[in-house]
This record gives structure tokens, sequence and C-alpha cells, in this order.
């Protein structure tokens, strides 16, 4: 099987541009990715949707958290029905059991069901290379079998080739030549398996759920081969992880309700079968069916048992952790993944396949959090790539170039020394626009997809004495501002444009001067002691004043201030108190204005200007707000709604600079979008949005006017 | 105790959403109806390929996809309970069209249809809940290319958490294979373009008592 490279960043950067050059894979999943969101919103409609997946992420914790019981209990109600089951500790040990059960009963031909654990332990290949017959029987993963390939997703395991390329796999295959009609394909594939069903003398399946309360599995197809693999056959195999267990059907019919809708927008898949027991058989002598349930182990035991990590044992592989991803979108399942695809992928390809596997793959999640809104289990995936990437530090120590951000970044003064250093610096990159005229040369040639913004002459802080709103003696609120590196030494005009608003509304703002960057940069690299003694300043630096609100007009760093500093302080009393009461305060520049403020549309001119906006992930997804920027909008201007407005724009910060070719495609379909609105005006509540954005358009040659939602406000006061 | 107006409802719930799932219904008056419902659309079908080779069975001609037919017209009453298959092999006698009780082992290249009973429906999804302990009946509901199956509107129930204590009492009784059938066998593994008839039953023919 053809392994991606994930050993070396410059060869997985190298298959990454493959992907983002091959065009049917584009256009195909471009269309899958509109589509998706479309349909699952449609088989959501009218369903507890938050209710459901609650009940299955409680569910599936309190199973995980009595494994070894379930287990036990799994095996004593399965062997009372005439089953034998097994478990293994290792890929290895797994395989093995399965080639042994074959040997035993001379097992010539296997045909496969769909299971996600045999790719997991690569049991295919184990068996063929013990000379056994192995055929997938699901079309996708027959598909991808005939070209020796892994899955590019975790439902549909084709979904990278296309008609034209089956055509000519199943010429070969059988010999005749075959047209590119899909219908004529799969009747093709039809009779070709046919064939093989009642060839085999082993069928092996995989299990969605296994029950311990009565020791029965149940198996969801659409093609009903599942079926077919354990009934003709005399031997039944099924090959299922130890997080498959779940007390009882209640829990194992509720998980139901959600997989089949999440995967693929169905309300349930044409077949689940339940198999609890040893049925009849008319080929056996004894008249039995041979029934065998290998439970793999494979790490999931201790992973159980991880006080982060236990969380990813609820996943129900629905895939739509990848379906959402904007870079899955991109670059395919075969660049996202060990076998395991998308989120979830990156984070069991750690657990699972070697942490030398998962260093490279690590990297490429942008933390959109796409991927945690739409989590058939609630598992909060951004937050467990974000622990890979923190345990491969400590086990690898970190990169030079981590080294120096650490070293930079971990020290305020030393940190703005230097951006102030970089604002004199550039002048002969920049020659005094705001853009740098040509990239430093330390960027790699593939970053040319947006103009970078200068570092501003005068940042923020510099400027805070002489731009200081006045003191109100009766003031409607009493906030500090958490400025954030952007805005404080590059976009400091959005600052001072909401300062404008916050004075005449009769705000007393603070600038604690002692604040410094959110930490968020290096979080997403893993470095979390410095993180934490950032934070601990930040918190520090605010712990005086008496503030009603810290506002911010970065959703990157609302959303971490306030989701991530109690995350991370959890075992550390003083400074979790502190976390809280600080996490609690803060608020975003939109919620502030609609919600303390009361700003309406009374407050403001309304022009007839065209404005679209884009929903930051982490204003829409991380602080979950979304009504309140479009109002301010459309009290101001003529609000004109884009395609697709809370899909990431590709930033995730040094993520544009590692992925650049990725963070580029991204960028450019998101200005498509707000260019065919025929809006002159694109606004936003996030800084590093504004960066991506702004840039990309300034090298497109757009016309549009790119910032921050508070400078249109502040320009259309009354 | 559910009133009628609730279960009149779930039959109509459970018939809207059998059309999502390209899943047909026939409201029979009686069995009888039933039998010459199943009857005609044998009858009326395109013939049954032939998709592997059978020792002994003569091949007729090519279908639309190149593949042999089966020259004479089956269905497959496995598991039926004997009232009920006696009044199908009685109007399949008179329209010439064999049946099949047991041994599908010796029928795995195809057959035009089988009949079966549906313990329960779920009407959220049109799913149809079959005990499928014994191997003919769970062959013949996948070899065939029509899949007919019985339900008893009495049996319809709203989703699936409601079948969870059916399911629990059928599985206490001794080893147990059952069944959610949703619609005909199904894959949109090409493209995303859906296809029906991937192994399964072309057709899913749901009938309501």
């Amino acid at each position: 099987m053809h392994v991606v490279e994930r050993k070396s960043m410059s060869k997985y950067r190298k298959e990454v541009k493959e992907s983002l050059d091959d065009k049917f894979l584009r256009k195909s999943l471009d269309k899958f990715f509109t589509d998706y969101r479309a349909n699952r919103e449609r088989i959501f409609t009218d369903f507890d949707e938050k209710g459901v997946i609650d009940k299955i992420a409680i569910s599936k914790d309190a199973a995980m958290s009595r494994l070894e019981e379930l287990y036990l209990q799994f095996k004593e109600e399965a062997e009372k029905r005439g089953v034998t089951v097994h478990r293994a500790d290792t890929a290895e040990d797994a395989n093995a059991i399965v080639a042994d059960i074959a040997k035993k009963n001379n097992v010539k031909r296997i045909a496969k069901s769909k299971s996600m654990t045999t790719e997991e332990t690569q049991l295919n290949t184990y068996l063929i290379d013990r000379g056994y017959d192995v055929i997938e029987t699901d079309l996708g993963e027959w598909i991808i079998q005939l070209r020796g390939e892994g899955p590019s997703h975790m439902v549909m395991p084709a979904i990278h080739l296309s008609r034209d390329q089956i055509a000519k796999d199943f010429t070969k295959e059988t010999g005749i030549e075959q047209d590119n009609d899909i219908q004529r394909l799969v009747k093709v594939a039809r009779a070709r398996l046919r064939k093989e069903f009642i060839a085999a003398d082993m069928g092996i399946s995989g299990a969605n759920v296994a029950v311990a309360e009565n020791g029965s599995i149940a198996t969801l197809t659409n093609e009903g081969n599942a079926r077919l693999v354990t009934t003709l056959p005399k031997i039944h195999v099924a090959f299922t992880g130890l997080d498959k267990l779940i007390p009882t059907l209640e829990e194992a019919l509720t998980s139901m309700l959600i997989l089949p809708r999440n995967a693929t927008a169905q309300l349930l898949t044409s077949y689940v079968s339940w198999i609890c027991g040893a049925t009849n058989s008319e080929i056996t002598e004894d008249k039995k069916r041979q029934v065998h349930i290998i439970f793999v182990d494979n790490g999931r035991s201790k992973v159980a048992l991880d006080p982060v990590f236990s969380e990813v044992m609820r996943c129900v592989r629905c895939g739509a952790c990848a379906n959402v991803c904007p870079v899955y979108r991109l670059v395919g399942g075969h660049k996202m993944g060990y076998i395991y695809i998308g989120a979830v992928g990156l984070i069991l390809t750690y657990l699972y396949h070697g942490h030398d596997n998962a260093k490279i793959l690590a990297q490429n999640c942008i933390n959109c959090e796409a991927c945690r809104t739409v989590c058939a289990a609630g598992i909060d995936l951004p937050k467990l790539i974000r622990e890979v990437r923190l345990r491969l530090v400590k086990e690898y120590g970190s990169s030079v170039d981590r080294k120096l951000m650490k070293m930079v970044m971990g020290d305020r003064k030393m940190f703005h020394r230097l951006l102030k250093f970089a604002s004199y610096a550039q002048l002969p990159i920049t020659a005094g626009t705001k853009f740098q005229r040509h990239l430093p040369l330390m960027l790699f040639p593939s970053h040319n997809f947006r103009a970078l913004p200068a570092i501003a002459s005068k940042s923020f802080r510099d400027q805070w004495s002489k731009v200081k709103p006045k003191v109100s003696a009766k003031p409607k609120a009493n906030i500090a501002i958490f400025a954030g590196c952007a805005q404080d030494f590059m976009y400091p005009e959005q600052l001072i444009a909401a300062l404008k608003i916050f004075e005449s509304k009769g705000v007393n703002v603070s600038f604690p001067e002692d604040q410094g960057c959110c930490a968020l940069p290096l979080e997403m690299v893993g470095e979390r002691e410095t993180v934490k003694s950032v934070a601990r300043r930040n918190m520090d630096s605010f712990v005086d004043g008496n503030y009603d609100a810290i506002v911010t007009l970065c959703a990157s760093c609302g959303s971490f201030l306030k989701n991530v500093y109690q995350e991370i302080f959890h075992d550390e009393p003083e400074y979790a108190e502190k976390a809280t009461n600080f996490s609690s305060k803060i608020q975003d520049f939109s919620s502030f204005m609609r919600n303390t403020l009361g700003i309406t549309a009374d407050d403001f001119n309304k022009s007839d200007e065209k404005v679209t906006y884009h929903a930051a992930c982490h204003e829409c997804r991380g602080l979950e707000v979304t009504e309140e920027p479009r109002e301010l909008i459309s009290f101001v201007a003529d609000y004109v709604p884009a395609a697709e407005e809370d899909t990431c724009c590709g930033f995730g910060g040094t993520y544009s600079v590692k992925f650049a070719d990725i963070s580029g495609s991204i960028v450019n379909r998101k200005l498509d979008n707000f260019e065919a609105t025929g809006a002159t005006r694109l606004v936003m509540d996030c800084p590093g949005c504004v960066i991506q954005l702004k840039g990309g358009a300034k090298k497109r040659k757009m016309t549009m006017n790119v910032g921050h939602i508070a400078e249109l406000l502040a320009e259309n006061m009354k | 105790m559910v009133g009628e107006k609730t279960k009149t409802d779930l039959v109509a719930l459970f018939c809207e959403k059998a059309e999502v799932v390209s899943a047909k219904i026939y409201e029979a008056d009686d069995m009888k109806a039933a039998a010459s419902y199943i009857a005609k659309v044998v009858l009326e079908k395109d013939p049954c390929e032939l998709l592997a080779e059978e020792a002994g069975t003569e091949k007729g001609p090519l279908s639309k996809n190149g593949v042999p037919t089966r020259l004479d017209r089956h269905i497959a009453l496995s598991g039926l309970p004997v009232a009920k298959a006696k009044v199908i092999e009685k109007e399949c006698a008179d329209q010439g069209i064999k049946i099949i009780y047991d041994g599908v082992r010796n029928y795995l290249a195809g057959f035009d249809a089988s009949v079966a009973e549906a313990q329960f429906g779920i009407a959220d999804s049109a799913t149809c809940f079959v005990v499928s302990d014994d191997e003919n009946m769970r062959l013949s509901t996948m070899m065939c290319e029509i899949s007919f199956l019985f339900l008893d509107k009495k049996n319809i129930r709203k989703d699936l958490l409601e079948v969870a204590s059916d399911l629990r009492t059928i599985q206490k009784k001794g080893p147990a294979y059952t069944a959610f059938i949703t619609g005909p066998s199904r894959t949109a593994d090409i493209e995303r373009v859906l296809a029906i008839g991937a192994h399964g039953p072309l057709e899913l023919h749901v009938i309501l008592f």
C-alpha cells in the first residue's frame, strides 16, 4: 500500500501540493463540502441534536471508565450464546488470531465487509502475506483494494476517485471494456462480488457497537454486504475495537440516531444487522455457525484512562470531522491521516500509529474548530489536537524556530522591543505603505498569496496616552481593553475606532500595559509552559481593576482567553480561580456593543454601502457569537450575506506560514465568495482574519475595502 | 394505550419516510390481495440476472447489463408462516411462478423475489424490524431482486428507542440475528452518486396490513 510521507515536512508539503493540483479531487471535495453542510442541516431539522449528542458523550465516557468490566460482561454473555470472544493487545496479535482461526478451519477465501479497525491493523496485508485470498465487498473498499490504496475517507473510502478512473480499474479487473456510467459500474461490482460472497469460507465484519448486557453486536451498512458476509460463509469473525463496548441496547440505539445522520445525512442506513449469539447454519456439521468476536486493544485501554485523551474513545467513526474540515476539503484523506482520517485521524494516528507518524500530520490543523461543532459524540477535537502537539513537544523537544519563538514571546518586553525594531527595519520592504512590498527572504515563495501587513509605526500601547478616551463621570461601563498583538502592533487603528465609540457612549476604558500576547500561537505549537507563564502575567495585569468587562476586538484572543485559560489552569488552584474570574469578564467587541451597551440602529447613520461579513472561526464557533455582528452591520449599511461566511479564511496564525499553499487556496475561495456578493466592503471581528483577507484582496488587486467591524461602525456613528 | 389517531399518524409518517428511502408501499386489504400484488410485480419485472454460475441452471438471454438471465420466475418464502405462504403459493402456481422454501443456497446466483415478515416498523425512518434468525430467510431476502416485507400497521413504533425492549426480548430467547431494513440495498461510493441495488435487493416493497 502506498504510504504517505509523514516524516519530513518538506516531503509532506510536496505531497500536499500534489493534492492541491489534483483538479478532480478539488472539484469533488468542494462539492462534497457544500453538499454535506446543506444535507446535515436538513437531516437535523426537528431533531434534538445537542441533547442526543450530550447523551452519547455521557454514556460513552461512563462506559470507557469501566471498560474492563464491560469487556468481561460482554464476553460472558456472548460466550453463553455460543460465540468465542478474543482480546488482542496489539494489532499484530489481532491479525494473528484471525490467521489462526483461518488455519484451524482450513479457510482459503475470505470476504470482508467494512471495518476501519482492520484498516488500523492492516489485516488484509497480513492475511494475504500468509496465502489467503481476501476480498473487500464494500464497493468503495473494493475499489481501493483493486488500486492498492488506503481509504481517503472513513465512510466514503473512494471519494478521491472519478468514475473514469474506476471504469478503467473495472475494465482491468473484469477483462471487459467498461464505460463510466455509475449505475452500470455498480452492477459490474454486484455481479463480480456475488461470486466472492459465494466462494468465501470466512466472513469478516466490523462492529459499530458491542452491547455488554447481552453480548450482541451491530453493524451498519447501506449495501447489505455485512448481512451477506455474516451469513454465507460458515465462519464469521467480527473485528472491532474495545471502544465499541457500550452497556445497554438503549445506548447503542441512541448512537444509531446520530451516526447515519452525521455520516451521510441518512435517517438510518439500509441495513442494521444485530448479531446476538451463534445462529444456525446449514453448512456446518453441528448446524451452528462459528462466530468469533475479536476486540482490539492496540492502546485503547490506556487511552481510556488518560485524563485528556479518553474523550476520543467516544468516536463513532462517522467521518463528519473530515466533512467540515477546510484542510481536508483541499488535500483529501490520503494527506490528512495515516489510516483514520480527518480531525480524529490526526489524534488517532498519534495514539495508534506511532508518534513518529503523527509528528508532521498533527501540524496540519488550522484550529478553525469546525469539527468540534459537528462531532457526533461531542469530542473537543481541537483541544485534543493541541494536546497531541503538546505531548510531541514534551517527547521530541522544541524545534529551533520554536525555541526562538518561545524565548521571544515568553518575554513580553523582548517581544515588544523586537516588534518596535521591526517597524523601522521593515522600511526598505514597505516603502512607507501599509503592506510589505517584498517578502522577507526567510519566507518561502509560496507565501506570496497575500500581501503582509506592515508593523505600525506607532503601536497602540505607544499611542495609548494620546488616544485614551475621556473619563466619564457617570460611566455606562468600566472596561479594560485586551489588545492582542495584531491590533497592538499592526492595526492600532481598529482599537482606536472602538475607543471613539466607547467614549461617545460614556464607557470608561483602561489599558493595563503589562498585558502581552494571549499565548494562542504558543499553545498551537505545544509550548504549554510558556503559555502558562504568559497567561499568568496577563491575568495578573488585569487583576487589580474592578472591570465590568474585559473587551477584546480579536476573536482569536477572546476565544483563547475565555475558553482555554480555565482549561490549562484547572490543576493550579490559585490561577484556576483567577482564570475563572478573568474568563468570565472576557467579551468580544460585537457582543459588548449589542448586549452590554445596548447599541441599536438609532445610534448610527445608515448608509447604502453594500457590506459583507466574514464570521471568524473564533467568533462564531469559539465564542458562539453569530447574531450580534450581523445586526450591527445592518444598522449602518446594506448587509449582503456571502456564501460560506463561517468557513475559515485560512489564516490560523503560524499555520499560514507552515502550510502556505493550503492557506492561499482557502483565502482565494473565500475572496471569490465575497467578490460574488457585489459588496464594496468586507468586515469581521478578528484582526488575524484581516491580515489574511486584506492581504489576499490586495494581492488580487481587489478594490474591496477590508477591515474590522469597529472601523465600519465608528465611521457611521451619529 | 396508543390512540387510534396516533396510530394513523405513525402509518402516515412511515409511508412518507418510505418514499425518502425509495421503499414502495402497498396497503393490502387481505392476504389474497397481497398475493396477487406480489405475483403481478414479479411477472412485470425484468427477468432475474444470474450473477454467478449455478450448476444445472439453464441461462436465458442477456440482461441490459450483459448478464445471463434465469428462465423461470422464482419467489422465496423462507421463514414465512405456512398459512400466508400457502396463499402466495396458490396465486403463483396459477401464474407459473416457482416457489423456493429452503435450500436457498442452491439459488445464490439470484432470483426474482422473496417475501418475509417484519415484526415491527419504525415510522421515523421507514425501517422494518425483521427477525432473521433463519439462514435461509436471511439469504432469501438478500439474493432476491425484489424484497417484499409484510408489516402489520399495529406494530409501527415511533423511533429506534421504542424498539429497544422488543429487541431485548427477542435476543433473550436464544441466539438471534435481527435486522433493521430501511429501503433497498444502496451505495454512493462512486462520486457520491446514489445507486440502488448494490449487493442486495434492487427494490423493497413494504406491504401494510
